[in-house]
């Protein structure tokens, strides 16, 4: 069976016997690039972490797809998702951009009155497409940037991840965004959206369409105290969240609590083991006298205590190699500039032994109104989750000041493990198999998750398609099959690719032998006539 | 707003317009060539609806209609949209950050050195 033919009997087979995928949303990439570029450079290129794609172009367009599948596996919805797939010349450091198109509110099928939903989940709701002949998410990526391109998990050292960017951007547009501007405070259209809905800040003690304007723009940069509220993104942040972390003052009560802090890119890892004690302010004589770009004066007191020192005229590496020189065990660098959370110390310097950590300007300026007597730990709560709430909510990303396009419509760069809609994309995700709490949060704000089992051709193969926690390996079979199908000529190849995703899969231990087995057995009745 | 400005929002709001009258008899396209017939019609339509898209939520209150379905629709505007920029820290690997529209890449934060 030649491949069109191939393509054509599943897709017939499909409609006859798929009523358990029916219910699968359709994301559509269209290719709006002209002939010759983006989605369709015919620049060669040898497949890669397998994309069997042998130009550019049919690699972004492999990648776009897979993206789509995996999202309209994990998704529910009867009417198709239209997503609008361009690569263009955008610039140095632009990587591209993705949004919906539209804003739909009070169509039949909205939960709430006068709440904006995106397109995609509007039409899901409603069961139509309540706006037809245009694409529901708009997405752009940058051709002058060289992405790594594989399905897999082997991103080299140096590229970023497409999938992971694509799905990240797809995220967005299906509706892990609010529709407002945290840097006026004012809703689109002046509606609350459905986002918003879940919003809630601890200080205030309202959600976001509770307050005013004024309110609102404040609420969007209180950082650490603004939570998704949803009940899915919480049973979710439960199930794959760590125990909560994290630096604390213990001493006196007046400042005691837990703070933000930014991790060194230089010397061990701050752990409870390596990092506690009283807080001497370090002095070296000269110029600004604590920011310790010059050897300390007062190791005497600084010894086998942690060096508090100001960030300013030299490295950060310098401050901390003076301190441990001068017997600390441990070094705060407090900023010298207001904004929250903060920042990482960079710089690397084998030299260095000592942990250290970068506090607030603000939290700087507390420890030294009441110096001495501080003293400050590193400790592990066992009873709450890294990156929520008390109450065990997961906290969206509101840095002070407002980073545009980052704060608001993300999840707190704090959370740990890393997850998918933080504003930061890191090579810590794998969102071919892991969404993380991304889909749970999509679920309360209306989208429905399929969760049955992935099928191939109608046919069960046992293995979920997301789970709880957002392992999505079964979205991951049927993507992958969609793909291996794609390229079949025959049924010989689609079974061989299917056999060697097997093989992958077995050996990262993703899948069971006996679910191997049934998604083998599914496999093998693609393209054969089945009984009416 | 120019007279370009205005024509392009006039246009904007007709393209929903004409979109909203049909809406109510759309069904889902489910099969391969209804399928087709709306990427084929979405393609059509991409350069004139590429070009109206509002940049500003401003701009895009001005886009409002009501859909014969019975809702309402308007335009989302760029600003509103996830913008993706690269930084490089001082070892030359990538760190990807999200920006507002047409925003640089802030100052890479977590590898200042000083």
């Amino acid at each position: 069976m030649n491949k069109p033919l191939l393509a054509l009997t599943v897709a017939i087979s499909m409609a006859l016997f798929g009523a358990t995928v029916a219910s699968a949303a359709d994301v559509v990439p269209v290719n709006f690039d002209d002939p010759g570029e983006g989605y369709n450079d015919t620049t060669p290129a040898a497949p890669v972490g397998g994309n069997p794609g042998t130009t550019l172009g049919e690699q972004r367009q492999i990648v776009a797809q897979f993206a789509a599948d995996l999202w309209g596996s994990v998704l529910a919805s009867d009417v198709p998702v239209y997503v609008g797939a361009q690569f263009n010349p955008l610039g140095p450091n632009v990587l591209g951009s993705a949004g919906t198109t539209f804003y739909i509110y009070n169509f039949p099928g909205a939960a709430y009155p006068d709440t904006i939903y995106f397109s995609a989940l509007a039409d899901a709701l409603a069961g139509e497409d309540l706006v037809p002949g245009y694409v529901d998410i708009s997405s752009q990526f940058s051709s002058d940037f060289t992405f790594y391109y594989g399905l897999d998990d082997n991103t080299p050292a140096g590229q970023i991840n497409f999938l992971d960017v694509v799905m990240h951007e797809f995220g967005h547009g299906l509706g892990f965004a609010n529709a407002e501007n945290e840097g006026t405070g004012e809703f689109a259209g002046g509606l609350q959206d459905i986002y918003s809905v879940y919003t809630y800040d601890n200080t205030a003690g309202k959600y976001w369409p509770q307050m005013t304007v004024n309110e609102r723009k404040a609420s969007g940069i209180n950082y650490g105290n603004v939570v998704f509220t949803g009940a899915s993104a919480t049973a979710g942040a439960g199930l794959i969240l760590d125990p909560r972390t994290g630096f604390r003052v213990t001493a006196p009560a007046s400042i005691a609590g837990d703070y933000p802090y930014g991790t060194a890119s230089f010397g061990p890892a701050i752990s409870p083991a390596n990092f506690g004690g009283s807080v001497v302010l370090g002095t070296d004589g000269v110029g600004a006298s604590n920011d310790g770009c010059e050897p300390l004066d007062n190791g005497a007191a600084i010894a086998g205590n942690i060096a508090m020192l100001d960030r300013g005229t030299c490295n950060f590496t310098v401050k901390v190699l003076n301190a441990q020189i001068a017997g600390a065990t441990g070094v705060l660098i407090a900023d010298n500039a207001p904004g929250n959370p903060p920042p990482g110390l960079g710089g690397t310097d084998p030299a260095i032994t000592i942990p250290s950590i970068r506090i607030t300007q603000a939290l700087g300026n507390s420890i030294k109104a009441v110096l001495p007597g501080v003293t400050v730990g590193f400790v592990v709560d066992p009873n709450e989750l890294q990156g929520a709430d008390d109450a065990g909510r997961p906290r969206l990303y509101m840095p002070d000041p407002v980073q545009g396009g980052s704060s608001g419509s993300h999840y707190d760069t704090a959370l740990a493990p890393n997850a998918l809609m933080e504003p930061a994309i890191n090579d810590s995700l794998f969102a071919a198999i892991n969404l993380d709490i991304t889909p749970n949060l999509l679920q309360d704000t209306g989208w429905k998750l399929n969760d049955g089992n992935a099928t191939i051709d109608g046919c069960d193969t046992g293995i979920g398609i997301v789970d709880d926690a957002g392992i999505i390996i079964g979205a991951n079979v049927q993507a992958t099959s969609n793909l291996c199908l794609s390229r079949a000529a025959r049924r010989g190849d689609y079974q061989g690719c299917m056999d060697a995703y097997k093989g992958r899969m077995l050996a990262d231990g993703l899948i069971t032998d006996k679910q191997a087995g049934r998604m083998m057995a599914c496999a093998a009745k693609v393209g054969k006539a089945k009984k009416q | 707003m120019n007279h370009k400005a205005r024509t392009l929002w006039l246009i904007s709001g007709l393209a929903i317009a004409a979109a909203a009258s049909v809406a109510h008899a759309a069904k889902p396209s489910t099969t391969p060539q209804q399928r087709k017939a709306a990427v084929d019609t979405i393609k059509r339509n991409h350069k004139q609806f590429d070009a109206t898209q509002p940049r500003t939520m401003a701009q895009a209150n001005a886009t409002k209609v009501r859909l014969s379905s019975g809702g309402s629709a308007m335009r989302a505007p760029t600003e509103l949209w996830n913008h993706l920029a690269v930084q490089r820290d001082a070892q030359g690997n990538p760190h990807q950050v999200e920006t507002s529209n047409g925003a640089q890449a802030p100052a890479i934060q977590e590898e200042q050195a000083k």
